[in-house]
């Protein structure tokens, strides 16, 4: 076999490109949750309807008084541009194709609960994932924004209506985390054997939320609290007597979905042909502890443990970003009393990801989001349909790289891009 | 009845509970496992006498205890010469451990060559307790030898000697037997298998002296191999409660390699049906050869004579320690 | 790192594993899902309308008055023995939750139901072993697995009614790699670094029903569940030199594993609901489960460690470990009888307690095991007992009906004698037997 020597085997790995992407969150954090919501640039802490409210704000359910049951598609693709000394031109990521179920289920109490009390679901399925997990060498070029959707969503919430325009809500979203072990030892037989296992677990965040809404009950302000969502990857690979080669645990470990703790609040206009809502989120990105963790760690020394010097990732010094939010919704009411909505909006979400001078290509932008939709809720039957689009504008942005901060060459290496997002989703009211 | 290389012990638990017939494959004894100093997977290691072939016997026939005795071959030191390991063996010396295998490190000579007909040889012990004491049978120049000791240690050849001479006839007529092992089963009888021209020869015996030798020889290496040799028979009872009669031994490959195997027969007669796998010493280059199995109740421990290292110092032989199941981690060792 | 002790390892580990995980019913299939249904030996397939219809037979939730919202927590505790000993089969125990969501589409009746049990250990788990590793493979890991599954029901005749929907799980697809250096002589100073590339791809399943009813006599149904199994597919590989002084020693290490587990069998149950003395149901299910279609569960484990040690050099490393060759398991297709009784008895106008008791004949699928691999299995007789409180109107605010239910089960496991053909088999004669207790807890509050 021919050599291999450390730096050759590093270059090999350089070489691959592909797709790639870092910091991944679920698709309710990119592009919101809910038809109605995601036409309107992912508002809805004042101004969710049935099942979008799960996410938006899950005290805005208890405002839903008839049984709801949504079934839908979305899906989303990405243009995304990396042009500098080592890499140029497009850089490949795959499409998000998801189905979406929601379901709004009043409780029917008596006595003081009676209309106070609504329960919500809602999943979002991708349609090949459950969790994408990349936790890339630094040096990869990649895109956060691409591989954040690729995530199951599964959120749980009730609501309760308080009374004087106050409404309460909570709710828990869960993803799917990897936790396993691959040891490789010296089997029964004297020779290497290999053991594997491998467990899915759940995480979990919870969801909070409070709106109060006017006497008129034309205008509603809410603020909602969503926990950071964290779902890890785990596996550790132990080499056990190999002879008198001692490998230590080596931990392919990191941080494969990153929900960042949220706090978003807004104002709405909910009644009559305009309705309007505008807010603002802000994300707390910086508790963001990167993705990849120590593949070698001290802690797994035996005792007494001796001086260790085993490298830490480098942290990646984001920071947390606050995204204003304005969407608007036009109601028609049409022929036998069927209703049309037009909606449109727009969100500037900036980006949390600092510029990329040294080693590490994980890039990321600040985003314009666009958005537009309608909606049609039948007058004779029970059925509505909602539908939206979405335009995010990924602003250019300049990395000046340097070999002092890590980078293999000086220059200047520009990003850019953008995503186009679509979806339909069919509401019946039992 | 308990005998070296012939412990009568119930398979059962073992390999994080799974059933396991307690045969193998065998794992070398990791460091934390073998106490009294030694270097794992080496329970004996002399460089100047090279102690090898060793017969270990528990030494209260309970296998729910770890108390063992080791009879071993190795070159002890003519006067005023030092010893030569590469020399054949001429004295048979005793060990302890409270363990099953953390030997102490200074033995007692219980026999050496000195009988006429011995040829200055004496090796390959086979050690068999019995009521009335241990009986020793082991390799000489004239054949398979026989001594007893009622206190394990003082031993006295017996009157028949040798037990089982050059073969007058048969399959090996001509070729004196070497490497003996000997059991006897639950009816008193006794089992001989013994090496002869690369093959397996076994003898039948009522009173341990007068022994019938088999007119052909019960395993023949398979084709391709050089030869098959140190047979080890063990008997067990399955958990079923069926009869078994193991029999290792030592696989020698056309380009030089040894490997440790293992036949069975359900019963105590009829064929020898191979394992599936090699039990011990697969890939490796130190040669190993001699197996000796003893059974506890919960493991089995395989004691088997190999080079002492891969280095040109290292040349010399050494008893290496396997453990089966493999999976189970031996109890602590003592001391 | 010096240039004396330390290795220059360039680890190069390259791995692609594909891990489909799938929630096909396992835990309704052994323990039943819901205090109710498990009380009934789960003969429930013509008589479910609570949340366990969603495993069951997804077209009894239209049979819902009202909205219903169910909780509950199951343990099963598994006293499984091999060969008189422990066999250390992990016990089964989790949340179990529902909801059913019965209403009118156009005036025809119709309900969304969602039940999930959520196991304590993780939504499921695989290990890969080696072929003639024993193992209880029907009880082992194989019940560690979420089961979460929504369906649709209507009745679009009077007295029919169908359902269906999808099980949901996860899958895993993707590779991991590592790189850098590592110190032999001190190797918690290893520089290395990894990366993952990875998917949880999700699984989806059917879940089909049909039932039609008779009024004052009771319904039969039809439920079918297709089958599936976790599948790992791990490719590995470690390339790189290993220094010592000024000698270079290349190393390879490569893996390939390839393995099936928990493999859950497709399911076709016919069931019968016997209702004509008033409250009193009798019922009957006889499910045809194919475990014929059982794949080798043997892990197809191939690894190669590969150095070219100079003579003399203080490094000495095992053999690789040979290709195995998987056995076909030649599993048995059975059919299982469950017999479930309900008798329910009115206290006053508005409280109601239930009895229930049933019994399952479950035969073992698995041959006879009497060659390389040793899968340990034997019949099993379930007998399950439980009871329940139904209290209605509870006042203005719950006008509906709360529930309470309670189950204990017995599965016995006579003793099963695994006789070897080969005197020389490492794993020898065996037996497999033992019994499972398992124990529930439900409450449901329905409108």
């Amino acid at each position: 076999m021919a050599k291999l020597a450390p730096l050759s085997f590093a270059g090999l790995a350089l070489g691959l490109l592909g797709v790639v992407s870092r910091v991944e969150a679920s698709p309710q954090n990119v592009l919101g949750f809910g038809a109605r919501a995601m036409g309107m640039a992912s508002t809805g802490a004042a101004s969710a309807e049935g099942p979008d409210a799960v996410y938006g704000n899950p005290a805005l359910l208890s405002a839903n008084r008839v049984t709801q049951l949504q079934l839908g598609f979305e899906g989303a693709v990405f243009s995304l541009r990396a042009d500098g000394p080592a890499v140029r031109g497009q850089v490949p990521a795959s499409p998000f194709r998801a189905t979406t179920i929601g379901a709004v289920l009043p409780l029917p109490f008596g006595g003081g609960l009676r209309d106070r009390l609504t329960l919500g679901l809602g999943f979002v399925t991708p349609t090949d994932v459950v969790v994408r997990a990349r936790i890339l060498y630094p040096e990869r070029v990649q895109f956060p924004v691409a591989d954040r959707v690729q995530s199951v969503a599964v959120q749980v919430g009730v609501g309760l209506a308080l009374g004087h325009g106050f409404r309460l809500g909570g709710g828990v979203a869960a993803l799917a985390a990897l936790r396993g072990s691959v040891v490789v030892q010296t089997d029964s037989s004297g020779r290497v054997g290999t053991q594997v296992e491998d467990t899915l677990v759940a995480s979990y965040a919870p969801s909070a939320g409070l709106s109060w809404e006017s006497a008129s009950g034309r205008y509603r302000v809410g603020v909602a609290f969503r926990g950071a969502l964290i779902g890890r990857f785990n596996v550790v690979i132990r080499a056990e007597n190999l002879g008198s080669l001692t490998i230590p645990p080596l931990n392919i470990s990191g941080v494969a979905q990153f929900d960042p703790s949220q706090v978003a609040w807004e104002a709405a206009r909910i009644e009559g042909p305009w309705r309007a809502a505008l807010g603002a989120t802000y994300a707390h990105w910086v508790s963001y502890p990167g993705p990849a963790e120590a593949t070698v760690r001290c802690s797994d020394a035996a005792p007494p443990a001796a001086e260790c010097s085993a490298p830490l990732p480098t942290p990646p010094g984001y920071r947390s970003v606050v995204t204003p939010r304005l969407g608007v919704e036009r109601r028609v009411e049409l022929a036998s009393a069927t209703v049309m909505a037009l909606r449109a909006g727009y969100a500037f979400e900036p980006t949390p990801v600092p510029e990329q001078v040294g080693r590490g290509n994980a890039f990321d932008m600040h985003r314009s989001v666009v958005t537009a939709g309608f909606g049609v809720v039948f007058g004779r039957l029970p059925l509505g349909i909602d539908g939206f689009a979405q335009v995010h504008v990924l602003h250019p942005r300049d990395h000046r790289k340097h070999v002092v901060d890590g980078a293999p060459v000086d220059g200047t290496l520009t990003t850019s891009g953008h995503v186009l997002a679509g979806g339909i989703a069919v509401t019946a009211r039992l | 009845m308990v005998a070296g290389c012939s412990t009568l012990a119930d398979a059962g638990g073992g390999d994080a509970n799974a059933p396991n017939a307690l045969a193998g494959p065998f794992r070398e004894v990791r460091r934390e496992e073998l106490g009294q100093g030694r270097t794992a997977p080496y329970a004996l290691r002399d460089e100047d006498g090279g102690v090898r072939d060793v017969s270990v016997l528990d030494d209260d026939g309970d296998p729910a205890t770890l108390g063992v005795i080791a009879l071993a071959a190795r070159r002890g030191a003519s006067a005023g010469s030092t010893p030569d390991a590469s020399l054949p063996t001429n004295e048979l010396v005793r060990f302890s451990a409270r363990d099953g295998r953390s030997f102490e490190l200074v033995p007692t000579v219980v026999l050496a060559a000195q009988a006429a007909g011995e040829g200055g040889v004496v090796g390959a012990p086979s050690a068999l307790r019995l009521a009335d004491g241990v009986w020793l049978y082991y390799a000489a120049a004239d054949g398979i030898r026989l001594a007893h000791a009622t206190d394990g240690l003082t031993f006295e050849r017996d009157s028949t000697n040798p037990v089982l001479a050059t073969a007058t006839g048969g399959w090996d007529e001509g070729h004196t037997p070497s490497s003996p092992s000997i059991v006897r089963l639950p009816d008193g009888s006794w089992r001989m298998f013994y090496e002869a021209l690369g093959a397996v020869g076994e003898a039948r015996s009522q009173d341990g002296r007068q022994w019938t030798r088999g007119v052909e020889a019960v395993l023949r290496p398979p084709d391709g191999a050089a030869g098959l040799v140190a047979p080890c028979a063990v008997l067990s009872r399955s958990a079923l409660g069926r009869e078994r009669l193991w029999l290792y031994h030592s696989l020698e490959s056309a380009d030089g390699r040894r490997t440790i195997e293992v036949a069975a027969r359900e019963g105590f007669d009829g064929p020898f049906i191979g394992g599936t796998a090699t039990v011990f010493g697969f890939g490796s280059e130190l040669a190993p050869t001699e197996p000796n199995v003893v059974r506890f109740a919960d493991f089995s421990l395989l004691f088997v004579t190999q080079r002492a290292g891969k280095s040109a110092a290292q040349a010399y032989p050494g008893v290496a320690v396997g453990v089966a199941p493999a999976a189970l981690g031996l109890p602590a060792p003592n001391p | 790192m010096t240039a004396h002790s330390a290795l220059g390892v360039a680890l190069g580990f390259f791995a692609a594993s594909a891990v489909s995980a799938e929630a096909r019913a396992a835990l309704p299939e052994s323990y039943g899902l819901g205090s109710r249904a498990a009380s009934m030996a789960g003969a429930v397939g013509a008589d479910a309308k609570d949340f366990s219809a969603v495993a069951y037979n997804p077209a009894g939730l239209v049979e819902a008055r009202g909205l219903s919202i169910s909780v509950g927590y199951t343990a099963n505790f598994h006293a499984l023995r091999s060969s008189g000993g422990d066999a250390d089969v992990d016990d089964v125990r989790g949340m179990v939750a529902g909801v059913v969501a019965p209403g009118k589409v156009m005036g025809v009746p119709f309900a969304f139901g969602v039940a999930v049990h959520l196991p304590d250990s993780g939504l499921s788990f695989l290990k890969a072993r080696k072929q003639d590793a024993p193992r209880f493979e029907l009880y082992d890991t194989r019940q560690q697995l979420l089961f979460l599954a929504a369906t649709l029901a209507l009745r679009p005749l009077p007295w029919l009614e169908v359902g269906g929907g999808m099980g949901y799980l996860s899958a895993t697809r993707g590779r991991f790699s590592i790189r850098g250096s590592a110190n032999l002589a001190s190797p918690f100073d290893s520089a290395l670094e990894h990366e993952v590339d990875a998917d949880l791809t999700s699984v989806r399943y059917p879940i089909l029903g049909v039932r039609a009813w008779r009024k004052r006599w009771g319904a039969v149904g039809v439920a079918y569940r297709g089958s599936s199994q976790l599948e790992l597919e791990l490719d590995a590989r470690l390339a790189g030199t290993v220094a010592l002084g000024a000698l270079a020693i290349p190393l390879v290490y490569e893996l390939e594993a390839r393995t099936f587990s928990a493999f859950t069998p497709a399911q076709l149950t016919s069931s019968f609901s016997f209702q004509r003395i008033a409250n009193l149901n009798v019922n009957l299910d006889l499910s045809w489960v194919q475990w014929s279609a059982y794949e080798s569960p043997a892990a197809r484990i191939n690894a190669k460690l590969a150095v070219e040690v100079p003579p003399g050099a203080p490094v000495s490393l095992p053999a690789s470990a040979l290709p195995a060759t998987p056995t076909a398991p030649h599993f048995r297709d059975r059919i299982v009888p469950r017999v479930g009784v309900e008798w329910r008895l009115p206290i006053g106008a508005r409280i109601e307690v239930p009895l229930r008791c049933g019994y399952a004949y479950e035969a073992s699928p698995v041959p006879d095991q009497r060659g390389a691999t040793t899968f340990l299995d034997a019949d099993r007789h379930s007998f399950a007992l439980g009871a329940g409180l139904a209290l209605s109107e509870l006042g203005a605010v719950l006008p509906g009906t709360l529930r309470f239910d309670v189950h204990a089960a017995l599965g016995v496991l006579p003793t099963r004698r695994i006789l070897k053909q080969n005197p020389a088999d490492f794993v020898g004669d065996a037996s497999a037997g033992g019994h499972i207790v398992g124990l529930g807890a439900n409450a449901e509050l329905a409108f």
